[in-house]
Order: C-alpha cells, then structure tokens, then sequence
C-alpha cells in the first residue's frame, strides 16, 4: 500500500520530469551559471534530481532538463526561424511523397512519418500568438484526417498551405487567412474539436 | 428563386461548427437556393455566442493552464452552460490527442499546452468564422433597422476586441424596433395572447410574454434592451420574409411562433 510519502514522491518526480515554464527558465539560469566553465560548443547539459524517501533511504533520478549550450546560451536560431525550416522540412517531405505512386503502400506509410512531422511541430507552441494560431490549425487537420487516409489532392492542399507560412517568418492575420483558406478549400475542417459539443451552443 | 432564412443557432452551426454540423445545415437548403437572414440576427450571435469565444480568448490570454479556465468557467454565473459546453468539447479533442500521442514532442506541461492551442484555435475562429457568418450570406434583410455597423471583431494587444455599444440598444432615437413592433402590433398582440395562453410555459416564455408588451406598449418611448433580447426568436420570426422557411434548432420556441405569425419553419436537431 503507498504511503502518504510515497504520493508526495511520486508528485515531486512528475513535477520534476514535466517542469513549468516558469520552472524550467529558472532551472535553466540556475544551470547556466552553474556549468559556464565547462561547456564547449557541442556539450549537452543534462540536469538530474536525486529524489530521496525519508522513511525508507531509498534513492530515485529523475531527469528534469537536457540542454544543448546553445539553448543555454542563446546562439541558437530564433524559434521563428526553427519553425519555419521545420514547415520546410516537412514541404521536403511532401515533396518526395509525390514522387511514389498514390496505389504504391509506401505512399500512405510515408504519410504517417510526414503527419508526425506536422504533429511535432506542436513544440512551437508559444512562439507567438500567431504560431499558436497556425498551430492550432494544424493540430486539428491532423485530428480530422486521423482515420482517413492521405492521396495525392489532400498532399496538394497541405503543400499549397504549408508553402503560405514557408515564406512569412511573422504570421500576420493575413498570412494566416491564407493559410487557413487553402486548407478549408481542400476540404480540411478547421472546426473540428467543435464535433465534441454535446449541447445545443 | 427559393429562399430559407437561418436564425442565430443555424447561423452559428453553419459558420463555427464542425464539418458534420455544417453538413446538416447544407441538406436542409434548397438548391441553387439563397441563404438569407437578418442584421438582428448577426447583431444577436454578436452578442450572445460570439462575445462567448471572446470572453473565452481574453481570459486565455491572462492564463497560463487550461484547467484554470475550465475552474473560471465554472466559477461563472453567466453562461456558465455556454462556456462549459465549449471547454468540454475541447477537454474531450485534446484528451483524444493525448491518447493517439499527437502531442508526443512537446517541451511543455499538457495543461499550459492546451491553454496554447484552445487559445490559438479561438484566435483565428472568431475572426475567420464570424466573416463567414457573414459573408456566406446572400441577403441580410433589417427592417427592424437594428445594427448595421457591428465591427469585424479584432485583435489590439493581444486581446479581442469588438465594440457592441449595447447602451444604444433600447433607444428609440437609434433603434427601430419600437417602431417596427408598432407596424406589426396586430401579429405581436396575437402572438402574447397565444403564449400567454400555452399550458405550461418556460422561463424564456415567460419573460417573452412580459416584454412583448413594453413593446408595443408606448411607440416612441425608450425601452429596456432587455425586452428586445428577451423577444428575440419572435422578432426574428416575424422579420423572416413570407416566402423563405425559418431555419432553426429552436423548434421548442419557434414552432408556436411561427404558427401565430403564419411562417414556415424547417427544424434540426
């Protein structure tokens, strides 16, 4: 049976393992000035805490970070430029998905490593209202298309689409409208999660 | 030409609702056939569901969780059902995520993530989906000469805004339902008479029955917004043009309406 301390253990190391914003800005100061001296251009920093039951002396690691220097010390791109050299990537991968047959299989399992491409690019959340936006949007044409599988006309609307953001580093409203025209005239449903109402609005 | 005329709620299911929902709305249409509505309608999705989203976006802004707005929602005594309703559906969408890992690769708490996203989705669905409400219109009758220069709600530092000037609602300077109620006294009276006369009737009845009657009490003398508000499936009924079916999710309220007004109504759950 958990005791209390083993409840109050097990919060401490989710809380440890998945830190608040704030948290994790504070961990990551705190690291920096910690590891100056010893960092080189290519180091990985990662941050562990030794979790300890008073009651029983038995020890646990939990990692809370991992940083690469240039996330602690700010030479790395702004995460607008990441975000678009990732919607870039992702074009990349379109790309070479043209280049198989829609009948082939490899087709549609391609697909699936190009939408997990599209769903990680839900990291970027925060990097602006407007990424949130653009995000968003996303996030639900991947939850529409979940049970349906991917052909040549949807992998021209979401080139068509993704090709509006590669080229706008600041997502105005217009860019994003744009954006959003071409997926929901391709037929993506941008309403999506409002499927999940279940009283009359 | 046919016409249908949307009330607010198909209004709402046709511009901000899912694909399914959307679709609904669609089979119900004549084809080839005109959607039109109403400014009192676009006024009263203004101010009703839309200012919902907007309250629902500018209280995201000023919070870092998700579960915070749901525990503010809840805390809310005005249309607590309403933002309830739509915090669920999205509890429900992102949970459907979380089990298929779509959100495997995020650096962030779940909880301040979905915050994010639900914020980022209201972001650009109050903005695209009210001008779709519009736009996708093909006539907006206004006889009952109610707003038509409701603003495209926009975004200044970070929050939504979209000027309403509700303090002008009720004036008879600057509004012409009193006038519009006293051309059609003889249809209003009717219509209090018959509600008034139903077996059991709602809340929303209710109020309906005592507010018909301040308007058409005195022509030319303000009233309380209220009254319109609480008149709205009537005037909405009564303004949708002979010809055109009322298309509505509201048969509770518009069936006995538009048997008084002599109207057609074209009902979906």
């Amino acid at each position: 049976m958990k005791t209390f301390a083993d409840k109050d253990i097990e919060e401490s190391e989710e809380l440890l393992r998945k830190p608040s914003t704030w948290l994790r800005q504070r961990i990551k100061e705190d690291t920096k000035q910690r590891v100056t001296h010893h960092v080189e251009a290519e180091s990985e920093v990662a941050v562990v805490a030794v979790v300890t039951n008073p009651g029983t002396d038995t020890k646990g690691v939990v990692q809370v970070a991992r940083d690469s220097a240039s996330d602690l010390y700010g030479f790395s791109q702004a995460p607008v430029i990441d975000f678009n050299n990732a919607v870039c990537g992702i074009l990349g991968e379109l790309e070479r998905l043209r280049g198989i047959p829609e009948a082939d299989l490899e087709f549609e399992v391609q697909a699936g490593y190009m939408w997990r491409s599209v769903e990680n690019l839900q990291r970027y959340l925060g990097t602006s209202p407007s990424h949130d936006e653009a995000l968003s949007v996303l996030q639900q044409v991947c939850f529409a298309e979940r049970t349906l599988p991917f052909d040549v006309r949807k992998l021209d609307v979401l080139f068509r689409a993704l090709a509006v953001l590669r080229g706008n580093v600041f997502l105005s409203e217009g860019v994003l409208d744009e954006f959003a025209n071409v997926l929901e005239a391709g037929g993506f449903d941008l309403n999506a999660p409002m499927a999940f109402v279940k009283s009359p609005l | 030409m046919s016409q249908v005329f949307l009330d607010t709620s198909a209004v709402i299911d046709r511009s901000f609702r899912d694909a399914n929902a959307r679709q609904q709305i669609h089979n119900l249409l004549p084809v080839g056939g005109e959607c039109i509505s109403s400014r009192y309608v676009l006024f009263e999705l203004a101010r009703g569901f839309l200012r919902n989203l907007i309250l629902l976006h500018n209280r995201a802004v000023r919070l870092t969780k998700f579960s915070d707005l749901v525990a503010y929602a809840g805390h809310s005594r005005r249309h607590a059902h309403r933002l309830g309703t739509i915090l669920g559906a999205f509890q429900d969408y992102f949970s459907e995520g979380l089990s298929r890992g779509a959100f495997a690769g995020m650096q962030l708490p779940m909880d301040e993530a979905m915050l994010l996203s639900f914020r980022g989705y209201l972001r650009g669905a109050i903005r695209r989906n009210w001008n779709k409400a519009v736009r996708s219109l093909d006539l907006v009758v206004n006889d009952v000469k109610c707003r038509e220069d409701v603003e495209v709600p926009c975004v200044r530092d970070e929050l939504y805004w979209q000027e309403l000037r509700r303090e002008d609602c009720g004036s008879a300077r600057n509004c012409g339902l009193k006038s519009y109620v006293a051309h059609g006294k003889a249809d209003f009276v009717r219509l209090r008479e018959e509600l008034r006369n139903a077996a059991s009737p709602d809340a929303e009845t209710q109020r309906r029955v005592r507010a018909l009657r301040e308007l058409y009490r005195v022509e030319k003398r303000d009233f309380k917004r209220d009254d319109c508000y609480s008149c709205g499936d009537a005037i909405i009924a009564h303004e949708a043009p002979g010809g055109a079916p009322i298309v509505t999710k509201n048969e509770k309220h518009f069936a006995a309406i538009c048997k008084v007004f002599n109207k057609t109504g074209i009902y979906y759950k």
